[in-house]
């Protein structure tokens, strides 16, 4: 069989993307073994089928904690749902959920409450315990409506992505400390009508603050001294941002941001240097529709999506 | 404690401190939205049937980046906070929750909000949210084809071709030259400079047109996936300030400075709707007059400057503007539109003669949270209730079915309420406020 100028054509891009998306081999080391999809969450009736939901991992259980429609939906390490809360008046239209300390068993979660987002301790069944209200908190951190909360270290983190402000709290809402994310940006608008907005907001296990900025092309990395740290370039190619709108890190340090234009996931070593790129726009195993929120644990990474198509657990790449 | 201030090195805010106008009036980046190299030697490269083959440039239609035209514009329009460019609050939200943008052209989450609610023990009211603006087609996101009306209403323009594309030139062609004139890019040889959009927005030059007002198609224009419906209007003129996407209150207004053309270019579509000719009052078989020709007439001018809220006729003319009843300057000269923007909040009231009703007086372009997509709500007898004290109130939608809480809520809770008011609350009105209709007739 002869082998037409089209196939060579086609081995030659895909050797030259695969160079590109992996690295040049190097003699006598072992290959690296990609990233690979795992399955999607699914319940007893079949796969999830949500649009949008974002997503927190719980390192007690090693469960995840999938926020849609108003709901917190918990599944078990084998991406199976088994329980489901937020559906009754003691939580109303919860919009993020974190785990609290081990020996309680306990959540955060943000809700809507009277007058605002309200800050709530609530048992694993959803059972409201209490509010946890903001106490002390600076008159110079300004307006703060917290879109999104993370128990580290035994603080409580509530990031506000419209304010672009992380306010640091400890577990009885008193207040500790509190970021300025627009200083860490570095603003400064060249037409005067496009702010820098904050998206994907997250906090990794480290005290890491990380966040995207889309109209920017850039991530940020903001660590616990308030030194801040920022990658991305503008581009098609893997390794570059397009439309960049989550990003999470994992045990190991290494950061993993989503581009919902390209509908894929690039990953960056601690050092931020590019490692790979995995998901691609499609419908099939492993494709990608409009990618959002995205969180690591337990081995694997947790991406959500678009178009019903529910959450998406990948097996991050070794070597 | 004081609060911790992040080290950050001036090189770094030099180095990626300007935020990016991606259209800056024109054409953008072509890869912003299309991937170059998705097909190969005219095949399409199909990841999942031959997975070895450059999978992160799998296209969509037209070499798009989505599935479809809107879904490509809602990657980067679309997200979960309040943001200048973003018209669609995503993920959507939850059922009591409300969209997060308050554009001028309304956030498009609204048309998944449906609503019902008891008017009277076991007979309920509802409101579709497919009823609440236009249904642009957005499969990526859930936004689906309208499912009752199957063409424009007084047109023809089929629902399943309605993308953002079918009223913005997704390139941008339509320019304003230093004349005023608006034309496209076939003729003129003159380069868009920047967005002739906003009150910053540069002036056309001798030798350079700046973009037609957010980058709206005009005359001739026919999205490639729909011909056969060219535009025989060009291009409204209007200004925005510069920061639009603002939430109001009670007190503060984030105006559009319309000046003409909106109703004429609205009837690309909706061309059986629309009357802009003179209006004989008793006459039958008419339509409200909007358009450039449809002067406000001197008893609207003075019913719009007293106008404050049912039962209140104390205003003034100079700061009567309302933002829920807007009005179209009256001319084309973004001159005098930038100056009346020039003023944050602006409230000055029409000018007799100038003036004009237009569909947006009515209408906001994109999505509001009442059906019809009208800027206030028309369908309850009342927009507010009372409380005890005779206070106004946006109603509970949880109220005894039948009661006048139940019936101003309409289904809605009041921060959804309050969202699609823009972000008034029942301060704006009176107690039982009558619709906003009233603030140009004063029947109330």
């Amino acid at each position: 069989m002869s082998v037409g100028f089209r196939q060579i054509a086609v081995a030659a891009i895909a050797v030259a993307w695969a160079t590109a998306a992996f690295g040049a081999p190097v003699a006598g080391a072992a290959p690296r073994k990609p990233t690979r999809f795992l399955h999607s969450l699914t319940s007893m009736t079949g796969p999830l089928t949500t649009s949008g939901a974002s997503v927190a991992f719980d390192p007690r259980s090693k469960e995840l904690l999938v926020v849609a429609e108003g709901l917190v939906h918990v599944f078990n390490p084998s991406g199976v749902l088994v329980h489901r809360f937020g559906q009754d008046d003691d939580l109303r239209r919860i919009r993020a959920v974190t785990a609290l300390d081990a020996a309680s068993g306990d959540y955060a979660v943000l809700a809507d409450g009277e007058s605002g987002p309200e800050l709530v301790r609530c048992d694993y069944r959803g059972t409201r315990l209490g509010a946890i209200a903001l106490e002390n908190v600076p008159a110079e951190v300004g307006p703060f409506a917290p879109d999104s909360v993370a128990f580290v270290g035994g603080r409580l983190y509530l990031g506000d992505e419209s304010h672009r402000r992380v306010v640091v709290i400890d577990v009885t809402g008193r207040y500790e400390r509190w970021f300025d994310l627009e200083r860490a940006i570095g603003t400064g608008t060249e037409k005067g009508y496009v702010e820098p907005s904050v998206r994907g907001l997250q906090v990794d296990p480290r005290g890491n603050i990380l966040f995207v900025v889309p109209p920017l092309f850039r991530a940020f990395v903001v660590a616990p001294d308030g030194s801040v740290r920022s990658f991305g370039t503008k581009g098609d190619t893997p390794g570059r941002f397009n439309v960049v709108v989550a990003i999470t890190s994992d045990d190991l340090g290494r950061i993993y941001v989503v581009d919902v234009l390209r509908c894929a996931i690039s990953v960056w070593d601690p050092e931020l240097r590019f490692v790979e790129q995995f998901g691609f726009r499609g419908f099939g195993p492993g494709g990608l529709v409009t990618p959002g929120s995205i969180v690591a644990g337990d081995g694997k990474v947790f991406v959500s999506q678009g178009r019903d198509r529910g959450v998406s657990v990948f097996q991050p790449g070794e070597g | 404690m004081k609060a911790i201030k992040l080290a950050v090195a001036a090189a770094i805010a030099l180095s990626y401190g300007s935020a990016y106008a991606f259209h800056s009036g024109g054409v953008a980046e072509c890869n912003g939205c299309h991937t170059m190299h998705g097909s190969f030697e005219g095949v399409q490269v199909d990841q999942e049937e031959n997975p070895v083959a450059m999978p992160y440039l799998t296209t969509g239609p037209y070499l798009l980046k989505a599935s479809d035209q809107s879904s490509a514009c809602l990657n980067c329009h679309s997200g979960p906070t309040l943001s200048g460019y973003h018209v669609l609050t995503w993920p959507l939200p939850a059922v009591g929750a409300a969209p997060v943008n308050f554009t001028p052209g309304g956030d498009f989450a609204w048309l998944t909000k449906s609503y019902s609610w008891e008017v009277r023990t076991n007979t309920f009211e509802e409101s579709k949210g497919e009823r609440k603006g236009h249904n642009v087609v957005a499969a990526d996101f859930g936004l689906l084809a309208d499912t009752t009306l199957t063409v424009a209403p007084g047109g023809t323009y089929p629902r399943e071709s309605l993308h953002c594309s079918s009223c913005h030139d997704p390139h941008g062609k339509y320019r304003v030259l230093e004349d005023g004139s608006i034309v496209d890019g076939k003729t003129t040889s003159k380069p868009i400079i920047g967005s002739g959009s906003y009150q910053t927005s540069k002036t056309p030059t001798t030798w350079g047109a700046v973009g037609a007002y957010r980058i709206l198609a005009g005359a001739g224009y026919e999205p490639k996936s729909t011909t056969g419906f060219p535009f025989a209007n060009t291009v409204p003129v209007a200004v925005a300030r510069a920061t639009y996407n603002v939430k109001e209150s009670d007190t503060v207004i984030n105006r559009v400075a319309y000046g003409s053309g909106m109703s004429e270019w609205c009837a690309n579509c909706h061309a059986g709707i629309h009357l802009n000719e003179a209006y004989v009052s008793g006459q039958p078989g008419l339509r409200h007059p909007a358009g450039n020709d449809a002067k406000l007439p001197d008893f609207v001018i003075a019913n719009y400057g007293s106008y404050v809220k049912s039962g209140d006729l104390s205003g003034a003319l100079a700061t009567s503007y309302n933002t829920l009843t807007p009005f179209e300057e009256g001319t084309s000269d973004l001159a005098v539109l930038k100056a009346i923007q020039a003023t944050v909040g602006n409230k000055a009231g029409p000018i007799a003669g100038e003036a004009n009703v237009s569909c947006m007086s009515c209408h906001r372009a994109h999505a509001t949270g009442f059906d019809s997509m009208l800027r206030f709500p028309l369908s309850a007898d009342y927009m507010t209730a009372a409380d005890a004290a005779g206070l106004p109130t946006l109603g509970d939608p949880t109220s005894a079915p039948g009661t006048d809480n139940v019936k101003v809520a309409m289904g809605r809770t009041n921060v959804e309420l309050s969202a699609a008011l823009y972000g008034r609350t029942a301060a704006s009105f009176a107690p039982f406020q009558r619709a906003m209709c009233n603030k140009c007739h004063v029947k109330d």
